[in-house]
């Protein structure tokens, strides 16, 4: 639709919101910078900008020849701000750029906001009273690893993970994460960083990179059968950590790393279960068993099993040295396809160590999975509360989490649990509470977290303090 | 469809199974190219519980099983479609001579770009056409992920035609303008994008160039009902693509109760509210609204959230010909996959508890039979089916029943009895063996057909709803029954049945001699 002259000077209130801004100079801001490369400080030819005031349209922008960018007439509002060129790293901090306060700066505080400088955007007014907010953002060029996967003949690996590790202090407090790594020494421990799949080539590419040392291992498909005497591998072509080869990569990087799956046969390991002996109707003949042997420290290198037990036996074979905990469970089946995951009835954790050698574990006799009956206690001040209890677990044969929420006089059941070492959280809805203590027995459930099944009936016993967020009144 | 149901069944088999094992030799065999016919070295044999095996460079393989009589074989080698066959032994029987067919993999390759030409991060799908409910529709086959050069690779694909799409990925999530396609660069797929793969060949080049489409905005209002109102707190909006494809837009309700969402391309949309935590479940609030958009703004859009509420609905089943029913499980089933199930009590009487608002297929299945954890593969059909469902005055075995406040009459549910034919399944020598067979009604459709497990001493139960011609096929060796002329090959393999009204004499099938050997 062409529109007549007459109908041009409504166009302002035609337009939305930030274009009617960038016609009104005196209610614009101006933001202008560079983006650079931070390892050369050259500066980054096309990278693109975008204001984005959550609300509305954002502005969008490519930085020129010379890395410059400038955007006129900037609604006064809040934006994040995001930079993207081809090769480089997004910035790993957030950038906001807030242009409604006196004096407008970053949300961050003086101290910053984790990497983020404390005011990224350098803010001040023009001659003429026009907000001009400046910055320079530095940008890191990526590594890239690529390489192929083969197993001993030099045959491609598909579906293959590549994870792509570093090595890292042990945090000094607080959790390290659940698939942490400890190295010999107790020290370090390794995390993932990244992974990539290997294609019908065996062939897999990891990208956006950031410079530092790096291990690479790759593990088996989750979901296809591989042959059992092939292990996950460091690069280039080990299973022990301490002779692994790692990379080193700077800002920008294309390194090529090839991994050789280490073929090595293990051992067997098998048994028999046993169902509790005074439990009635044990032999139900909807029920089933299966069992997994999971390491316990080096979490890369996979979990036997789950295995079946047909009749009553069980075996693992082709199993490396090692310590692992053996977990078994007894499910019961259910006809209605409605009716949830299959209620575990009877389970069993124990720690072996294999050697060089096959072994018969001998008679494993399961428990009953029990319920976990408990009380939330307040301290004096802060009445009883309703609060959420959550049970959960990341356990192999069937981990998840089971929740029970507590009665008018703090007693709750934790129901549903099933086999493996389970940890318990507080909540209310809208907010988290922090437990003073939990306690099973004399253990402190709060740092040990406690293994399902339990052996007996012993009561959760958990302490909120006052002071507490959700337990103040 | 079927070979998928057979792969579901068999493991629960295997448990079924185990109790009769007895010593058995190894199971040999050797892997070809199935366009080449030269041996496939390095391919990996896995037997199921049995430890796995190689082939050598002659492809030959050995696989020791052990005791096992059931053997879930798979072979697999990177840039070959994995293949899969069962192998049934009867106690001491040898299975050796197998030659297994391996199909080499046909590839799809390609580079996602901007409007500028910058490679975009994101997911790749591989669509073909099937019929549902007599309706054609894409469904996605494959999937890939781009690099971050924009690069995708999409592998193990079977020969065949097929439509390829790409998602906004991070093209999208920098700028809400850009919108998936489908080659060569269309919103919807048309047949000018199709690309024909054969097996073995890679296709390379199949480039997807994503633009920017400004779309319209469609804008409203939520309007929560007054007791809820201040309990809960904003709801994002979504609008999903109907059907969905994996591509939602959203927006977030204001202060205010105001959402607006921008740039919406012209299609079929699903708006929908929702104040659950994960799933919806009664006592959630949840609205939802069917949305035709076009090219004009969709403003002043009332998006009225209701309470969940579960309704029962009570039925009855009963036998043609009366008798007693049959145990079977009553199923009403969503799409989503959730839904209720209900034993009948002794007098056919049921009352499906706690169903949610919604469109429900209703399906009748026997009440499984579990031994030794497994399903019992003797009684997966029970002894009837049904043929009609009654919700009111409506039929709605075929179409389905849509739920939406209180129930509109009881379920009455009509079944008939099956044919039973006994038999015995033997070998080219003349022994019993185990096996898995497929009655196929002559000129009928194939989603008619009926299984049944042969055991170790042979035996079985066929289950037929019509008297008339059937074709048999036996399953447990010659596998690969998802081929599209499987049947056709396969249909003069056994004599043809005659399946009459009534009782039916026993019935024994028996493998010609040269396929004993196999």
């Amino acid at each position: 639709m062409r529109c007549p002259g007459s109908c041009l000077a409504l166009l302002p209130f035609l337009l939305p919101a930030h274009l009617r801004a960038q016609t009104a100079a005196a209610t614009g801001a101006i933001v202008e910078g560079e983006v650079v490369n931070a390892a050369t400080s050259v500066p980054i030819a096309g990278a693109h900008l975008k204001l984005d005031p959550g609300q509305g349209e954002p502005l969008y922008l490519k930085s020129d020849a010379e890395g410059r960018f400038l955007f006129r007439n900037v609604a006064l509002a809040s934006y994040s701000v995001s930079v993207e060129a081809p090769g480089f790293l997004r910035p790993t901090y957030p950038l906001y750029l807030d242009l409604t306060g006196p004096r407008q700066s970053s949300i961050c505080p003086a101290t910053g906001c984790g990497h983020a400088p404390a005011d990224p955007f350098d803010i001040s007014a023009d001659a003429d009273g026009t907000p001009h907010a400046r910055i320079s953002i530095p940008l890191t060029a990526y590594a890239v690893v690529t390489g192929k996967v083969t197993d001993p003949d030099g045959v491609a690996l598909e579906g293959w993970t590549v994870q792509i590790l570093v090595k890292q202090p042990v945090p000094k407090t607080g959790n390290s994460g659940s698939f942490a790594n400890p190295l010999p020494g107790g020290r370090d421990e390794i995390n993932t960083k990244a992974s990539a799949v290997t294609n019908d080539k065996g062939e897999f590419r990891a990208a956006r990179l950031e410079p530092g040392t790096y291990y690479l291992m790759a593990t088996k498909p989750a979901f296809a059968a591989t042959e059992s005497r092939y292990r996950a591998t460091y690069y280039p072509h080990t299973l022990d950590v301490a002779s692994a080869k790692t990379l080193e990569l700077a800002a920008g990087d294309r390194a090529s790393a090839n991994i050789q799956i280490a073929g090595r046969s293990g051992i067997r390991i098998g048994g028999h279960l046993e169902m509790p002996a005074a439990t009635e109707d044990a032999g139900s003949p909807s029920r089933y068993s299966i069992l997994v042997l999971a390491p316990k420290d080096d979490h890369l290198a996979g979990t036997y099993g789950p295995v079946a037990v047909l009749k009553d036996e069980y075996e693992f074979n082709d199993v490396l040295p090692g310590s692992y905990i053996l977990m078994a469970v007894t499910r019961e089946a259910s006809g209605d396809p409605f009716g949830g995951s299959h209620k575990a009835v009877f389970g069993l954790m124990r720690s072996i160590e294999t050697g060089d050698s096959d072994r018969n574990v001998g008679d494993l006799v399961l428990q009953p999975v029990r319920d976990l009956a408990g009380t939330v206690n307040f301290g004096r001040g802060c009445g009883p509360l309703p609060v959420t209890i959550h049970a959960s677990s990341s356990s192999p044969i069937g981990g998840g989490q089971v929740e029970a929420a507590s009665g008018a006089d703090g007693t709750f059941v934790l129901r549903g649990l099933g086999v493996g070492s389970y940890t318990v959280s507080l909540s209310r809805p809208g907010q988290f509470v922090q437990a003073a203590s939990m306690r099973l027995g004399d253990r402190d459930v709060a740092a040990e977290g406690f293994e399902s099944p339990l052996l007996n009936d012993e009561p959760l016993r958990i302490d909120v303090a006052c002071g507490s967020s959700g337990g103040r009144r | 469809m079927r070979s998928c149901f057979l792969l579901l069944i068999l493991p629960a088999m295997a448990a079924a199974q185990a109790g009769t094992a007895a010593v058995n030799p190894a199971v040999e065999g050797d892997v070809v190219n199935s366009v080449t016919g030269a041996p496939v070295a390095g391919a990996y044999v896995a037997g199921g519980d049995a430890a796995g095996t190689k082939t050598d460079a002659a492809g030959h393989f050995r696989l020791a099983a052990g005791v096992r009589s059931y053997i879930p074989l798979e072979v697999m080698h990177a840039g070959f479609l994995r293949r899969r066959r069962q192998i049934l032994r009867r106690d001491g029987q040898p299975a050796s001579n197998l030659r297994i067919e391996l199909t080499p993999a046909a590839i799809i390759t390609g580079k996602i770009v901007d409007e500028e030409g910058l490679p975009v991060e994101t997911q790749i799908w591989a669509e073909q056409y099937s019929e549902v409910k007599g309706e054609k529709k894409l469904g996605a086959i494959a999937t890939a992920q781009s690099d971050d050069l924009g690069q995708y690779r999409l592998t193990n694909l079977a020969a065949g035609r097929y439509w390829i799409r790409a998602g906004s990925g991070s093209a999208g999530s920098w700028d809400r303008r850009y919108v998936g396609k489908y080659y060569p660069g269309t919103l919807k797929a048309d047949d000018n994008g199709q690309i024909e793969v054969e097996a073995g060949r890679e296709r390379d080049g199949v480039d997807i160039r994503l633009t920017k489409y400004e779309g319209v905005t469609v804008s409203g209002r939520v309007e929560r009902p007054a007791a809820t109102a201040a309990s809960r707190p904003f709801s994002p909006i979504y609008l999903e693509a109907d059907p969905p494809n994996m591509e939602t837009l959203f927006g977030r309700e204001q202060r205010d109760g105001s959402f607006t969402i921008r740039h919406v391309p012209p299609g079929d949309y699903i708006l929908r509210a929702s104040f659950a935590d994960g799933e919806p479940k009664a006592g959630d609030l949840l609205g939802e609204q069917k949305l035709r958009i076009g090219d004009a703004d969709e403003r002043d859009i009332l998006l009225k959230p209701q309470v969940l509420q579960a309704v029962d609905l009570a039925g009855m089943v009963a036998l043609k010909g009366g008798g007693n029913p049959s145990p079977v499980r009553i199923m009403l089933s969503l799409a989503n996959g959730r839904g209720a199930s209900v034993l009948p009590n002794a007098d056919g009487s049921f009352v499906l508890k706690g169903l949610l608002p919604g469109h429900y297929e209703v399906r009748v299945m026997p009440d499984m039979k579990f031994v030794n954890g497994g399903v019992d593969v003797r009684n997966l059909y029970g002894t009837s089916y049904p043929v009609s469902a009654q919700y009111g005055e409506k039929e709605v075995l075929e179409t389905g029943i849509d739920l939406d406040g209180p129930a509109a009459g009881p379920l009455r549910i009509a079944l008939d009895a099956y044919i039973q034919i006994d038999g015995k399944l033997l070998s080219g020598s003349g022994e019993p063996m185990a096996g898995v067979l497929l009655a196929v009604e002559s000129g009928e459709a194939l989603g008619k057909c009926c299984m049944a497990f042969a055991d170790a001493e042979g035996t079985f139960r066929l289950m037929v709803r019509h008297s008339g011609e059937y074709h048999i096929y036996l399953e447990s060796d010659s596998g690969d029954a998802g081929a599209p002329d499987y049947f056709k090959k396969h249909e003069g393999d056994f004599p043809v049945l005659r399946v009459a009204d009534g009782p039916n004499p026993p019935l024994t099938v028996r493998l010609p001699a040269a396929q004993a050997q196999r």
